[in-house]
């Protein structure tokens, strides 16, 4: 237990679009039964991180509906567990969070009254797999102040919306830049942190008296010549999912075998909460290939390169194509719905049209429904 | 003695008989109320737990009880057969739940583990495994279903309930005990058995249970060749074949 | 039905009187004792559905009664929730050339074959051109390529080698246990192995690590029973 998890899910990132009006990045559906959350608990679980504070501040019901039972990541126990920070009023502070290094400020007794020696930060809108416990021994060998977990993109890909990094031979990182208008290098930061508690105490406590909220600008960017900020390199499979492509990205790339198969059937297991639902069920008429169905469905119709979420009933003659149906969506007979994201619990009246013309059209329509 | 005591009390209604019956039943009762007053106020009790006899074979099924009992075979894709008759008591708010095991037990009790899946995990309650066990004095396997239930009266006894609602855990069907119950107290019945209505032409394949509009239970007969008739035809009502006539 | 509710004194009463009775059973001893004895006794009707499945006919019905249309015994009702333990999480993979119809398949499985008429569980794995017809596959089982499996019971944990048949020739009666093994069911026990490229007719039964040699001229006839399991 020599680590403590803190998992930054607060924010909100206006490139979600209607998304994230329901709830907030990180209890995004992911995969047909998970959530994105998921991910980074199990990964803190099975780096026997015992002790995790989930910050959350932005749509966050469904997020505390979701992590209501700590049991199901294993954190149900008598030494350590999982807390859940949401803003509160306190005597010296009635503000909301104000930024990502100002949310772990409002929450500095946690860390204070803790006795583990490192911090592991990590954002709750990421999904991968890792032991952490790797990325500590490289902290401690190489006498870091902060290791940054980096990853090398591909070198056609789009990086403007992260933190780009540029690191040395020896693994620093010399230039750090949020955001970038030109990005020098294709390497990007993954929000993941490593930290000594008492550093972390110190900078947290130094930016606020300074006024300054933000955790990548005000401390990573701020201190990365005077402290020694160092770069972990990541080769298997990271995604983060803050914009609407990515998020669809992410989701399709569990129809290949190989990402199934490193998620799901390698050890160690990626843990969710269980929704007790019964099998899926094909009635004749059913036509699905290359998907993904979860459990609870009913599938009536065509389903073709697509993600079908818990609960969804499908009905006869209905079309559906490289689309992501959430939880819970009753689609009436013929339908036709194409490269679209289907918002959880909507009902789509029968003989509905939806295709995503011009990349993905995210469909919310919140009908009647008439339970039998 | 019941019939001697109502011939007292209409023939005899001061007889030394009557006052030493009367005396001996009231000393019963002091007895009792020892025995409950020492066991201290904070005494658990609930209203009805259940007790699930899981411990047979199934042999019929060949070899897919060769390593497990009948209650642990796989039903439905995902569920195992002792899933239907859990998940009832726990939607019907029972929150104990004794389950008798005998035969190959291994992966019922894996499955079962603490009751988490069904919320039996409780503090006072819950879900626990009863195989049999030995003990100072004589002890045996289960021989029986009401032998099973009666070498565990000590764990039903921790628990002082008023009904005890005895099941078997092989059968697939989804049903609320707690109506079970209403009509159990309400017709003032002290063994309510749940049977099941079957086509008249069929009803010589079964044991059946004779009785009266208020459903009281007048006889019984086991696979009858014609099936008694009554004073209101819609009210045959059938157990199933394995119970035989008392003879 | 073998579904009591009696109340606590009745109960412990009936059982201590009757304590010295061996093979002491309810339908047979307690209940007929406590009519006897002229304890006011009720029968609760029950109208809903309830399937004994104690035979293997009646298990493979009530299986299949699940998958038709609208089920009678529906097991998506909201508010009556069947809980179970749930050791599989992901959702289920159906390839691109495989066909599902009237089925259901429990959480984790991967289709690339064609399945109709089943009842598929946990974690199963149908490889290609495998055709499962009106069967029954349990958890963790896996099937190779270019199977038919017709009217099977496969127990969890099993391993099916590509080439396989299951179901092929005409019914016969079971040669070791007839009254058990007698509805036209091929009968595969839990963790067995049945070999590739092999002929397994109706009524039979395997049951533990089978190899090639086990099966004469790569048939196992309708009706025999192949047992390599001890006890």
């Amino acid at each position: 237990m020599r680590a403590l998890g803190i998992v930054l899910a607060g924010g909100n990132s206006r490139k979600m679009g209607a998304l994230s009006h329901k709830r907030a990045i990180s209890a995004m559906p992911i995969a047909g039964s998970y959530r994105s959350i998921d991910f980074v608990l199990s990964n803190m679980s099975n780096s026997h991180i015992q002790k995790v504070a989930v910050i959350t501040q932005y749509n966050s019901r469904s997020l505390h509906e979701h992590l209501s039972s700590s049991k199901w990541w294993d954190f149900g126990r008598k030494q350590g567990g999982l807390y859940t920070f949401t803003p509160t009023v306190t005597p010296d502070n009635s503000n909301w969070y104000q930024g990502t290094a100002d949310s772990i400020y409002q929450n500095l007794l946690f860390l204070k009254r803790s006795h583990e020696p490192y911090v592991v930060i990590a954002t709750g809108d990421c999904v991968y797999k890792m032991d952490y416990n790797k990325v500590l021994e490289y902290h401690i060998a190489k006498k870091a102040d902060i290791t940054v977990v980096v990853k090398e993109m591909p070198e056609d890909a789009d990086v403007d919306r992260y933190g780009v990094v540029r690191m040395n031979d020896d693994g620093r990182i010399e230039e750090f830049e949020e955001k970038p208008m030109v990005a020098r290098s294709k390497t990007v930061s993954c929000g993941i942190y490593v930290i000594r508690r008492r550093q972390l105490i110190e900078l947290i406590e130094k930016s606020a008296e300074e006024g300054r909220h933000d955790l990548v600008q005000d401390i990573l960017i701020r201190y990365k010549d005077v402290k020694r900020i160092y770069g972990y390199r990541i080769e298997s499979y990271w995604r983060n999912i803050a914009t609407v492509e990515d998020y669809y990205g992410t989701n399709m790339d569990f129809l290949r075998k190989e990402i199934r198969d490193y998620f799901f059937k390698q050890y160690p297991d990626v843990y969710s909460k269980v929704d007790d639902l019964p099998p899926a069920k094909y009635n004749p008429g059913a036509q699905v290939r290359n998907s993904l169905i979860s459990s609870g469905c009913i599938v009536n119709g065509t389903v073709e390169n697509s993600i079908l979420f818990k609960e969804v009933f499908v009905g006869n003659n209905c079309t559906i194509k490289n689309s992501i149906i959430l939880n819970d969506v009753y689609l009436g007979d013929n339908t036709h719905i194409e490269n679209c994201i289907v918002e959880s619990r909507d009902t789509i009246r029968a003989n509905s049209h939806h295709v995503g013309e011009t990349g993905i059209k995210v469909v919310v329509e919140k009908n009647e429904r008439y339970v039998l | 003695m019941e019939i001697f005591r109502g011939m007292t009390l209409k023939l005899f209604p001061l007889t030394k008989m009557y006052a030493i019956i009367n005396q001996g039943l009231l000393y019963a009762k002091i007895c009792e109320a020892y025995y409950y007053a020492s066991r201290g106020d904070n005494m658990i009790k609930k209203e009805m737990i259940a007790m699930l006899l899981a411990g047979g074979q199934g042999s019929r099924l060949g070899v897919l009880t060769s390593k497990m009992a009948k209650p642990a075979v796989a039903f439905g894709g995902k569920y195992r057969i002792i899933d239907f008759p859990l998940s009832n008591c726990i939607n019907s708010g029972i929150d104990t739940v004794g389950v008798l095991t005998q035969y190959q037990p291994l992966k019922l009790n894996t499955h079962i583990g603490i009751g988490i899946p069904w919320d039996l995990d409780r503090n006072v309650g819950g879900v626990t495994v009863l195989p049999p066990y030995e003990k100072s004095s004589e002890s045996e396997w289960y021989t029986g279903t009401a032998n099973a239930i009666f070498q565990n009266l000590e764990y039903m006894e921790n628990y002082n309930p008023d009904y005890v609602l005895i099941l078997s855990g092989d059968h697939i069907y989804k049903m609320d005990y707690e109506v079970m119950l209403d009509f159990h107290k309400e017709s003032g019945s002290e063994v309510t058995i749940a049977s099941m209505p079957v086509p008249i032409d069929e009803a010589k394949r079964f044991g059946i249970v004779i009785t009266d509009e208020n459903k009281k239970i007048l006889d019984f007969e086991e696979k009858p060749e014609n099936p008694r008739s009554n004073l209101a035809p819609w009210v045959f009502i059938y157990l199933t074949g394995k119970h035989s006539k008392r003879r | 039905m073998g579904i009591y509710i009696f109340n606590w004194k009745t109960l412990k009463e009936a059982l201590i009187a009757k304590a010295d009775q061996p093979a002491l059973d309810f339908g047979k001893h307690v209940i007929p004792y406590c009519h006897e004895k002229g304890c006011p006794m009720y029968s609760y009707e029950f109208n809903g559905y309830w399937k004994d499945v104690g035979t293997l006919s009646s298990y493979w019905e009530a299986n299949m009664e699940l998958i038709d249309i609208v089920p009678e015994f529906n097991l998506y009702e909201e508010y009556w929730k069947i809980y179970t333990k749930s050791e599989v999480l992901p959702p289920q993979y159906i390839a691109q050339d495989s066909v599902v119809e009237r089925s259901i398949i429990g959480e984790g499985s991967e289709i690339y074959g064609q399945v109709y008429n089943s009842v598929i569980g946990c974690g199963v794995i149908i490889g290609e051109g495998t055709v499962v017809r009106n069967s029954i596959i349990m958890n963790q089982t896996k099937i190779g390529d270019k199977c038919t499996i017709e009217k099977a019971i496969i127990d969890e944990y099993s391993q099916v080698g590509s080439g396989t048949q299951l179901g092929a020739f005409p019914e016969k009666e079971n040669d070791t246990r007839p009254d058990i093994y007698n509805s036209g069911l091929v009968t595969v026990g839990e963790k067995s192995t049945v070999p590739a490229n092999v002929k397994i007719g109706k009524n039979s039964v395997v049951f533990g690590e089978t190899v090639a040699s086990d099966y004469p001229n790569g048939v196992l006839d309708s009706g025999r029973t192949l047992i390599k399991v001890g006890d």
